[in-house]
Order: C-alpha cells, then sequence, then structure tokens
C-alpha cells in the first residue's frame, strides 16, 4: 500500500510560504484561493498531505466572506465569477478532505495505541499484591470503558467526515459546478485524476472503520454508495480496486454469517 | 463445492466463494438473479444489485451480453431510487421505517405518488408519476387507466369552485393540474403522448361527483382548449 503522507521537502516549504505573498491585499484572495488550490492538488497528487494542510492553514478561514464582499463592490451582483465559484467549492473540497484524512488517522491512533492494557495477576502473589491487582483491575475496567466511549465518538465524526467527501454537494467531491467560465483544462485533467487517486482510498478507510468497529451491515452497504449512479464513484475505481473492494465486503459479510445473520446482515430465513 | 453451492437455498452464499476465487462474472450473476428475485425488502435488493453491478465492472474481459444485465441493474435502480425519494407523507402513512420497506412495483409507486397518502402532492410528484409510466409496457391495460388516473388525481388536488369563472385562465393557472402540464412541457416531453382526450378525463369515475358540476366541467375544459391552443402554437 501506498503511504498515507509523504514528508514535506525544503522547496515545498518555500511554495507554501509564498502563500503569504498573496493574502495580505483583501482583493487578491480569490488569486490567492487559486494558487492555494492549485499547490494543494499537486502536494494531494503526490500524497503530501501534511504539506496541503500547511497550504490550507495559510488561508484566512474568513477568505470566502472576503471574496465575496471583494467581488460584490466589483461587479455589485450578488453572483460570482464562474472561476471563484468553482475555487470556493474546490478550496472546499480540499478541507473536507484533509478533514477526513485527519480524523481517520486520529482514529487509527486511538483504535490501535490508546487501548489501555488488561492487568495480569502476578502467580502466587501475596495479600497486598492481590489488593494492588484488584485496585488496577477496576482502573482497567474504567479506563476501557472510557476507550470504548471515546472510540465510539471518534468513529462517529471520522465516518461523517469519510461520508462528507464521498458524497460531496452540488456534484460530488473535486467537480466544477459551473461550466460558464473560461475553460481550464489542465486543471480539469487534474481534479479528475485526483478523484481516482483519492476516493477509492477514501472508501477503504471507511471499510477499515466500519468492518473494525463491527457495524458490518453498514459495512456492507458501502457497495450502495459505490454502485449508485448519482455519485458515480465506481467510475473511480479501477479493476484491480474493484476486485479488492469486493474481496474486503465479503470479508465483512462471513464476519455476519459468523455472528447469526445472512451475508448482507438480514436475519436467515428459516 | 461450487456445484453445492449452485443448488437452490446456498446460492445466496455461493457470491462468497465465487469472489474469494476471483470468479466475479459468476458472482455477478448470482447477485443479479437474487437481486430481481428479492421482492420483501427494498434495502436488500438495492444491496445485491450494487454488488453485482461492482462485480460486473470487477471482471476481467467481460462478455457482451454484461451490458443488458447492467442496464437492467439501472432500471432497477432508478425505481428504488424512486421508492427511496417517496414523499415524506406517504412514508408517514405507511408506517413503515425507510429500510424495513418491501419493493414497490412501478405501478405501486405510482399508486401512492398520486393517491391519498400523499397529503401534500405537488406537480412534481405527478411529474414523477408520469416518468414512472415508462416501466410499464403501453400494450399493458393499466397503462391507459394509470395515465388518466394520475390526471383526475392532479385534478382533484385543486377546489375549482373556487375559481372566478370570468377570471378563469389565471384562476387555472395555479391548480396543480396546470402546472404539472407546464412542467412536462416545460422538460421537452411532447403532451399530446401523455395527455388523454378531455373527454376521457371528465367521464372517468374520479371524478363522478362533478358530472353534474357545469362550472367545473366548463373549467376544465377551458383549460384544455388552453393547452392545445399553446401547444400548437409551439
Amino acid at each position: 500500500d501506498a503511504p498515507l503522507d509523504v514528508t514535506t521537502t525544503k522547496e515545498d516549504q518555500l511554495k507554501i510560504d509564498a502563500i503569504d505573498w498573496l493574502v495580505f491585499n483583501p482583493l487578491q484572495r480569490a488569486e490567492a484561493l487559486k494558487q492555494a488550490n492549485a499547490l494543494m492538488r499537486n502536494f494531494l497528487a503526490s500524497r503530501k498531505l501534511t504539506a496541503a494542510r500547511a497550504v490550507f492553514d495559510k488561508i484566512p478561514p474568513d477568505s470566502v466572506d472576503v471574496i465575496v464582499q471583494a467581488s460584490q463592490s466589483q461587479t455589485h451582483t450578488v453572483e460570482l465569477q464562474p472561476e471563484d465559484d468553482n475555487a470556493i467549492k474546490e478550496y472546499l473540497c480540499h478541507q473536507a478532505y484533509l478533514d477526513a484524512h485527519d480524523s481517520f488517522c486520529d482514529w487509527f491512533e486511538h483504535y490501535h495505541n490508546a487501548k489501555p492494557t488488561k492487568p495480569n495477576i502476578p502467580k502466587g502473589a501475596s495479600f497486598t499484591e492481590r489488593v494492588a491487582f484488584e485496585h488496577k483491575e477496576r482502573q482497567y475496567e474504567m479506563d476501557l470503558a472510557r476507550w470504548k466511549h471515546n472510540l465510539m465518538m471518534q468513529t462517529k465524526v471520522t465516518c461523517d467526515r469519510l461520508y462528507n467527501v464521498l458524497l460531496f454537494v452540488n456534484g460530488g467531491w473535486m467537480v466544477d459546478q459551473r461550466q460558464d467560465g473560461t475553460r481550464d483544462d489542465n486543471r480539469t485533467h487534474q481534479m479528475r485524476l485526483l478523484r481516482q487517486l483519492c476516493l477509492p482510498g477514501l472508501c477503504f478507510l471507511l471499510h477499515t472503520v466500519l468492518h473494525n468497529t463491527e457495524q458490518y451491515k453498514k459495512c456492507v452497504q458501502l457497495a450502495n454508495l459505490v454502485a449508485s449512479d448519482q455519485h458515480q464513484l465506481y467510475k473511480t475505481f479501477r479493476k484491480d480496486e474493484l476486485q479488492q473492494l469486493l474481496h474486503k465486503i465479503r470479508e465483512t459479510s462471513v464476519a455476519l454469517l459468523d455472528s447469526g445473520l445472512d451475508p448482507l446482515g438480514y436475519p436467515l430465513i428459516e | 463445492l461450487s456445484g453445492f453451492l449452485q443448488m437452490g437455498e446456498n446460492r445466496f452464499m455461493s457470491w462468497l466463494y465465487d469472489i474469494s476465487t476471483n470468479n466475479f462474472l459468476n458472482a455477478h450473476q448470482t447477485l443479479y438473479e437474487l437481486g430481481v428475485d428479492e421482492k420483501a425488502s427494498a434495502s436488500k435488493k438495492k444491496t445485491l444489485l450494487s454488488l453485482s453491478k461492482l462485480a460486473a465492472l470487477a471482471t476481467e474481459d467481460p462478455p457482451e451480453s454484461i451490458h443488458n444485465n447492467l442496464e437492467a441493474i439501472a432500471d432497477e435502480q432508478d425505481l428504488l431510487l424512486q421508492q427511496e425519494q417517496l414523499p415524506d407523507d406517504v412514508v408517514e402513512s405507511l408506517g413503515l421505517e425507510a429500510d424495513k420497506m418491501y419493493v414497490y412495483t412501478p405501478k405501486e409507486l405510482i399508486q401512492l405518488l398520486i393517491g391519498e397518502f400523499n397529503a401534500h402532492a405537488d406537480e412534481f410528484h405527478f411529474k414523477k408519476a408520469l416518468d414512472l409510466l415508462a416501466y410499464i409496457n403501453k400494450t399493458d391495460a393499466d397503462y391507459e387507466i394509470l395515465l388518466t388516473q394520475i390526471w383526475c388525481q392532479a385534478i382533484l388536488r385543486d377546489d375549482w369552485s373556487a375559481i372566478n369563472p370570468d377570471d378563469h385562465l389565471e384562476g387555472c393557472r395555479d391548480t396543480v393540474f396546470f402546472k404539472t402540464v407546464e412542467l412536462v412541457h416545460s422538460t421537452g416531453i411532447d403532451l399530446k403522448d401523455y395527455l388523454p382526450m378531455v373527454d376521457v378525463i371528465l367521464n372517468n369515475e374520479l371524478l363522478a361527483d362533478f358530472k353534474e358540476n357545469t362550472n367545473f366541467q366548463f373549467l376544465i375544459k377551458a383549460c384544455f382548449e388552453q393547452i392545445f391552443r399553446v401547444l400548437k402554437s409551439s
């Protein structure tokens, strides 16, 4: 599997810092957003997520408002230029993707590393050792309950954010909604490639979260999401990726059979 | 083993074996048959068809015939989507949780959209009902019956006695019936194929209560005249 994140180089850092120069003047904010988007596209394409996040953080959070206001004062209409409109949507797509990834990393860390370990009673323990052990065991039970609770919360947030990218509104993730502006074939091409590069990966992450938290039925229903004609996610999968997905869903179906349900998670018919 | 799995009751598991042995074409075929046969649960049908579609797309060197299946799956997916998007009023009246619904036929979906369960039916619902007719064969005796019923139910959504006869064209414009006509027309569909003759409508039993109501008869006829005048000129 490809690594989830690649280290930022010195050269990358120079490009990231260059964004600073573009955010001084509010009238240039739309341009700053477009440059930042282009840089983030490149970083995502080479899986430099930390670098992409650094670019994202260079853009002040009020930028969408600033762009809308600047446009209104110049054109005196509420409608944005199609290029600016598309740039804002793309920026929100980047945000959704980075958030989903951060959330998954937190979930992964919590699931694998933060789980409390069960204390063992030493053989031939003395009275004081047994008392100490009982104390540790109570502590463990409490820690485990807290861990489970936090895992549940983290799972919910992570799933929501992953679905948020996969079901991105207004035509989908990294798809321009406005078609009435000047065409930028290079940008459109990059966005299409990013869909192919990122979306199957996110589906696999979602499968990992749902399967490991034993939400098997929902996990099998990932097939609905990928196969839906509305969202067209299946078009972003290569054949081998679809095969891999089906193998993973099969694993989940087997887990469902083991728990006494049918392969899709419904009660077995007598 | 694969022979055993193909037998009746075991079919619902055989696709798991096919995936594990990378036989995606077989998996597709079994899932397709299971999906088409599934009537008891709409959500289950949806997942079976989705998996079948993915298996078809995962097949290396798929045979030509797979396209027919994919088209059939697309139609079924569309119907399931229509069912999922049934108005809240209808779902509430049915008293069913969304994931416990059985699979409705196109005819049933039409009846649900235009019938009394859909208390706030608007022109978009009636347009959907008309779109669903595409799933019914024109030679099916029910086709014409349903077509007429859709328009009669649209007419029944408004209180026509409240329309001022002196300014009837303006009054008719606000009716669900007229808005449906406009919506269908605006999407480029030829209304002549979809709108029965005015006598067929007025003689339908759904409008039996208005048989002696001359005002009502006049308004509907005026409406139809107006529609066909516009159609002719466009």
